[in-house]
């Protein structure tokens, strides 16, 4: 992640006459702190919040092979139970399955968190979980003095997320909760991050080849999926906050078993629909968070899950912290679809024409297509505003791909491309190779389809060409 | 009210700070908001933008010190909108121009870009008027460079010129002085 200079300055420039800079549809400042102290009423301040009545043992939401629980549970369809599940449950009959993990927070000016490993975790992804403070000085917890805490870990079907638990018992803070990214399905080399906290704050994540994904919260949904290749087996992780819940109501319960031929579905779509209700309720500073709970058969022939429902405000504290993230995943899990031919054109960022392109081969996998192209140079563009020569952006956000499925189903896709980022196209004489990262989504902000397994695809349509797999 | 003063009320969470900041720093906060936005946000958009930076403000005192508020708000301001815009850029065409400064003096290292940072501000002091005013206008308050032009009595096309020079200086300042852009 490039940090750009001119926004962390410390001191604003001198010398620079404000009242010649554009005023913006002439904002009243009335008008303003009216909506302002509107908002910062309705919310308690910290302080207050502290006192509130109800608090549940919360939450370190943390990540990675616990994903691959998540991705699987979102289709519904459990037949690769053990595939899916068979690594992650060997050795785990019952109970919590990184029970045996331990936290450590320390909870002081810099929030310093590590993760010291979680024992009984076969993929060991949890470990090691360094945090770097935010002068760039590394935390190292002590064991003899840090406080070791044991770790839980419920699933949020609502928000897709993973939630590790620990009880911070000593400091500021009884309940914590830390959002990081978890990912949907290990073998697929991908994950998946939801901010399910109303107007959410920035969660960054950095490759240790320096290439850069941004997760932005969606203001508009309130939810955010985001999904990116896994180069590394190591990479940074940023944590800009860190979540407080207080006030928990319980909306509804409901237990699934999973691996069973007849698996059920009811249970879990009439908790849906009493969350959906939920969410239509939600006031300023709720959110919707889960509790999960999981028992597998001994013989891994299927998993029972329960998984509590509540309503409950989320303080909001502002971490920014970085820390290094060691990874196991498989190898990606991709298949190949062929493409005629074809030229196709797209609206360039403004002021820039249009660039045409042929459009080679398509790589889909999971959340992510890979489309060679073969671009028309002449329709490159100078970017004489920046003076940035052989810059090449195009606009493909109208472009929604259809993903059909092999059972029939049509699932709708957005294109989640930002291509003026340089980590998302190569050019090599002329020939470009773009990714365009998709996500799929049904009823706008639904996430239940979060994962398509490559195997399932019968085509893609994107711009009007249907695709079909090879 | 002085400005020490006013942070230390803001910091005890007292409306009235935030209120004389709020009509303080306005004007400034929807004009940043309004050049990154390019025209692609609606006036509820940029006085939702608005409100959202002075409550981050509130809810995040600890950062706050005595001639920093400024720099502050206008950080929260920037952050908020550049997150509004990629988020709006997944589902419409964003005018490229709201991101053209991204890369230009950003560096990789994140222990590095404080220095970095100050040393850009040194360095920006020292390439003379007026290329330091196009400059900042251009890369501290997002102004486009006809609005540059426009208040500064010069030809757009000059400014882009002026532009171009004195990042090549800037530039060449920050390396001389050992940082990786």
């Amino acid at each position: 992640m490039k940090t750009q200079l001119f926004d962390i300055f410390e001191t604003a420039p001198e010398g620079i006459d404000e009242n010649t800079l554009e005023p913006a549809y002439n904002i009243d400042p009335e008008e303003v702190i009216k909506g302002v102290m509107k908002k910062i009423s309705v919310k308690q301040t910290p302080a207050k919040k502290k006192k509130a009545k109800k608090k549940i043992v919360l939450t370190l939401i943390a990540a990675a092979v616990a994903a691959g629980i998540l991705g699987t549970v979102s289709v519904g369809a459990m037949g690769g139970f053990n595939e899916a599940f068979g690594d992650m449950f060997a050795g785990e009959k019952s109970g919590n399955l990184y029970s045996g993990g331990n936290v450590s927070i320390q909870n002081n000016e810099n929030y310093k968190i590590n993760f010291l490993g979680v024992t009984g975790d076969r993929n060991n992804a949890f470990a090691p979980f360094t945090i770097k403070n935010a002068d760039g000085s590394a935390f190292t917890a002590d064991p003899e003095k840090d406080y070791i805490l044991p770790l839980n870990m419920d699933y949020d079907p609502d928000s897709d997320s993973i939630l590790i638990s620990s009880t911070y018992t000593n400091g500021t803070y009884d309940n914590v909760s830390i959002k990081v990214p978890f990912f949907t399905k290990l073998t697929s080399g991908r994950y998946s991050e939801v901010d399910y906290v109303n107007g959410g704050g920035e969660i960054s994540y950095t490759f240790m080849d320096d290439s850069t994904i941004r997760c932005i919260p969606s203001y508009t949904s309130g939810i955010m999926l985001e999904e990116m290749n896994l180069k590394g087996e190591e990479m940074k992780v940023e944590i800009k906050e860190l979540y407080v819940y207080h006030d928990v109501e319980e909306i509804c319960t409901c237990t699934n078993v999973y691996g069973d031929e007849n698996f059920d579905e009811t249970p879990q779509k009439e908790a849906d629909a009493k969350i959906r209700e939920a969410r239509k309720h939600l006031k300023e500073g709720q959110v919707i968070v889960g509790k999960y709970d999981h028992i597998a058969a001994a013989d891994d022939s299927h998993i029972s899950i329960t998984a509590k429902y509540y309503l409950a405000d989320a303080e909001k504290i502002d971490l920014n912290m970085t820390g290094t993230w060691k990874l196991n995943y498989r190898d990606e899990n991709s298949v190949q679809l062929s493409i005629k031919s074809k030229t196709i054109s797209h609206e360039c960022w403004e002021k820039r024409g249009t660039v045409s392109y042929q459009v080679n081969s398509i790589t889909a996998s999971p959340f992510t297509a890979v489309i060679d192209i073969q671009a028309d140079k002449d329709s490159e563009r100078i970017d004489k505003e920046s003076g940035v020569d052989n810059e090449f952006f195009f606009e493909v956000a109208n472009s929604c791909p259809v993903i059909t499925l092999k059972n029939g189903e049509k699932v709708q896709c957005e294109y989640q491309s930002d291509l003026n980022n340089g980590d998302t196209y190569e050019e090599t004489n002329g020939n470009y190779k773009i990714e365009l990262r998709y996500t799929a989504i049904q009823d706008g902000i639904d996430t239940k389809r979060l994962f398509i397994n490559p195997d399932e695809i019968q085509s893609v349509e994107i711009e009007g060409v249907t695709i079909p797999v090879r | 009210m002085d400005e020490s003063i006013l942070i230390k009320k803001l910091k005890e969470q007292d409306p009235s700070a935030l209120e004389e900041i709020i009509r303080k720093y306005t004007r400034l906060v929807s004009s940043i908001i309004g050049s990154i936005a390019c025209g692609n946000l609606t006036e509820q958009d940029v006085e939702e933008l608005t409100e959202d930076t002075f409550i981050a403000l509130w809810y995040n005192t600890e950062k706050a010190e005595e001639n920093k508020l400024k720099a502050y708000i206008c950080q929260i301001a920037k952050n908020k909108t550049k997150n509004k815009l990629r988020d709006l850029g997944r589902h419409k065409v964003v005018s490229i121009e709201s991101v053209t400064a991204e890369d230009d003096f950003a560096v990789s290292d994140e222990t590095e870009a404080k220095n970095a940072s100050l040393c850009l501000q040194e360095a920006i002091n020292e390439i003379g008027e007026p290329d330091r005013e196009i400059i900042l206008r251009r890369y501290y308050y997002y102004q486009s460079s006809s609005a540059i032009g426009k208040i500064m009595g010069i030809n757009p096309q000059t400014v882009r010129t002026k532009i171009a020079r004195a990042k090549d200086k800037l530039r060449k300042i920050l390396i001389e002085r050992g940082f990786t852009l």
